[in-house]
Formats: structure tokens, C-alpha cells, sequence
């Protein structure tokens, strides 16, 4: 079944928590995969995303990966007016893992392309 | 009125602490580089620079702290200060390479090389000292220490040696007599520690605050 998300892109800030002035970010939805303008900068291929709906809105998660940035695990609510979404990356290496929090908001960009 | 031989005596003496003292300087402004260059915030985009930057300063902390007299413990702190406890694990590990270089320098400088320099120094109390132990084996050189000891305290650090060398190393504010690489080549110089016991001491002497900050962020 298509999801309600399917085909569209958010546009707004997004940044790590506590950054204060977040960068303008942009979030697909397209073919079933889920992906971010800075995401495909920094390498990290396009995925599937699922949703599950309840009183809130419309959920969504997804994770990316890159070859050299580690994984970054996407979720969040979509309420018909805007998209609030939360970034978890990860990246690990052989003496530490790195792991940060990036939140943002995004508004409704472009319909259903199809 | 000093003679001349204790005129020439305080002049070398002088030269020393000025050398020492420049080191010491170079010590600090390379502590204070290392420390602007963490001021950044970790990112995606910087992780990898950071990366790099952690692994500079791993081996700059590991050199300088090998170095006798250089105040590398700094970078060390700064580095767990900057970048939180997960970090600990790094600089523990980075703490205990640094010291093994110049332990295995001080066994290896010929004693010959040692008595030219305490008598370049005028410690020749210490000359003498060194001259008589030279020759000798570990376990020799361990009883004749305790034999010809001056008072009751030094036998009981050279029968504790370990947590003597353990209690040095912990010690704030070591590197006015050395600093880690200073008292890790002086351990060498000795001979009182064989290879092994001497990476374990080491091993368990630098745990502690490691240990302590780590288990605090988790919430013990």
C-alpha cells in the first residue's frame, strides 16, 4: 500500500540539538525510500522507510548508511501540516562511538508527484 | 665565597634548569595548540577531521609524554575534558604506550653513559653510587640499595618499589621531577623493574582516574 508520504519533500532547519542556527535541509520521500539533501552529500545511499499511523499524525523511520559516516536512523511524525523529525547518527570507531542527535522541522514542499 | 669548581658547578646547574625550562615551555604552548584545535563541534561533516585530530593528538600525547620533563599528561586530560569520558579508553591506552619507550631507553643506556652525565651534573654523591651498582645484577643492585640506604624510609620504597613507582606516577605535579617519561626512563635506568612487571604496574598505576571518570559518566 502507498503511503501518504510517498512522493512528496520537506523543506526546513535541521541541525544538531543545541546548534544555533540550524541549516535548511530537504526530506524525500520517493520510490519507497527516504533521503535527505545533506544526507546524499555526506554519502548516505537512500532507504526504505516504513509508517505506521496513530493519533499524532503519520510516522515514518528509516536508517542510512554511508561507507564512511556510519548510519544515521531517521524517524518522525508527520501531522498534515508539517514533518518534526529527529536524526540519530552513529559512527563508530575502534576507540569510540560517536553518537549525536539532529532535529528538525520540515513544511511541505512539493505534492504527490505521482 | 664559592670556588671555582662550585662556581662552575651552579652554572651547569643554571644551563640545566634552563633547558629544562624551555622544554617545559615548548611543552605548554604544544599542550595549548592541541587544546584550541578540540574547540570544535563534532559533526558528520567533521568527524572525520576529528578523527584525525584525535589520532594527532594520541601520538602527540604519546611523544610528549614520553619525553622526560615534557607536561604531556595535559593533552591527555584536555582530550577526556573536551571529549567527554567515552575518550578515556584512548588515552589510557596512549598512556601506558607512551611510558614503555622510555623505560626500555633507560635499560638500555650503558651505565658508563649515566655516571658521565651525574658527574656533568656534580652529583657526585650519585656518581659514586651509580659507579658501585653498575656492575651489578637486579637483584644485587636491589640488596645493596636497601644495605647502603640513608634512612629508614628509602628501604621501604625499594621493597614496595612497585607502588613506589605506581604512587610516582599518579603523583600531581610529577613533572617537576620528570614527569611520566622522566620516571619510566629513571625506572629503566635502575634496573629494579623487569620488562613485564613493569608494563603491568604501569598498567594498573594509570587506570584509576581513567576507571573513575568512565564509571562516573555511566552512573556508578
Amino acid at each position: 500500500m502507498r503511503s501518504e508520504l510517498e512522493g512528496r519533500k520537506f523543506v526546513g532547519p535541521f541541525g544538531a540539538e543545541g546548534e544555533k542556527n540550524p541549516k535548511q535541509d530537504s526530506f524525500t520521500f520517493k520510490d519507497g525510500k527516504f533521503s535527505t539533501a545533506s544526507c546524499l552529500e555526506w554519502g548516505f545511499e537512500p532507504a526504505p522507510y516504513w509508517t505506521r499511523r496513530d493519533a499524532r499524525g503519520l510516522h515514518f523511520l528509516a536508517e542510512l548508511k554511508s561507507p564512511d559516516h556510519g548510519t544515521i536512523r531517521y524517524q518522525g511524525v508527520y501531522d498534515g501540516k508539517k514533518l518534526n523529525i529527529v536524526g540519530y547518527w552513529k559512527k563508530e570507531r575502534w576507540y569510540w562511538t560517536v553518537e549525536r542527535t539532529y532535529r528538525g522541522e520540515g513544511r511541505l514542499q512539493a505534492n504527490r508527484s505521482r | 665565597m664559592l670556588n671555582r669548581e662550585g662556581s662552575i658547578r651552579w652554572a651547569r646547574i643554571f644551563v640545566i634548569g634552563l633547558a629544562f625550562g624551555g622544554l617545559y615551555a615548548v611543552g605548554q604552548f604544544v599542550t595549548g595548540i592541541v587544546v584550541q584545535q578540540f574547540d570544535l563541534v563534532l559533526h558528520v561533516r567533521s568527524e572525520p577531521m576529528f578523527h584525525r585530530l584525535i589520532l594527532i593528538a594520541g601520538a602527540a600525547y604519546i611523544l610528549l609524554l614520553a619525553i622526560p620533563f615534557m607536561p604531556g599528561v595535559e593533552i591527555g586530560i584536555t582530550m577526556i575534558l573536551v571529549l567527554g569520558p567515552k575518550i578515556c579508553f584512548l588515552v589510557y591506552v596512549c598512556t601506558v604506550f607512551a611510558l614503555i619507550p622510555p623505560f626500555l631507553i633507560g635499560r638500555l643506556i650503558p651505565s658508563r653513559y649515566c655516571v658521565r652525565v651525574l658527574a656533568f651534573l656534580g652529583l657526585e654523591k650519585l656518581r659514586r653510587l651509580m659507579e658501585e651498582i653498575a656492575p651489578l645484577t637486579a637483584d644485587e643492585r636491589f640488596a645493596f640499595l636497601v644495605k647502603n640506604a640513608p634512612n629508614r624510609i628509602t628501604p621501604f620504597l625499594l621493597r614496595h618499589r612497585f607502588i613506589a613507582l605506581a604512587v610516582v606516577i599518579n603523583l600531581p605535579g610529577n613533572s617537576l621531577i620528570g614527569g611520566g617519561g622522566g620516571i619510566a626512563m629513571l625506572a629503566g635506568v635502575t634496573g629494579l623493574y623487569p620488562f613485564p612487571a613493569y608494563v603491568l604496574t604501569v598498567a594498573l598505576a594509570v587506570a584509576p582516574v581513567p576507571l573513575l571518570i568512565s564509571l562516573t559518566a555511566l552512573g556508578f
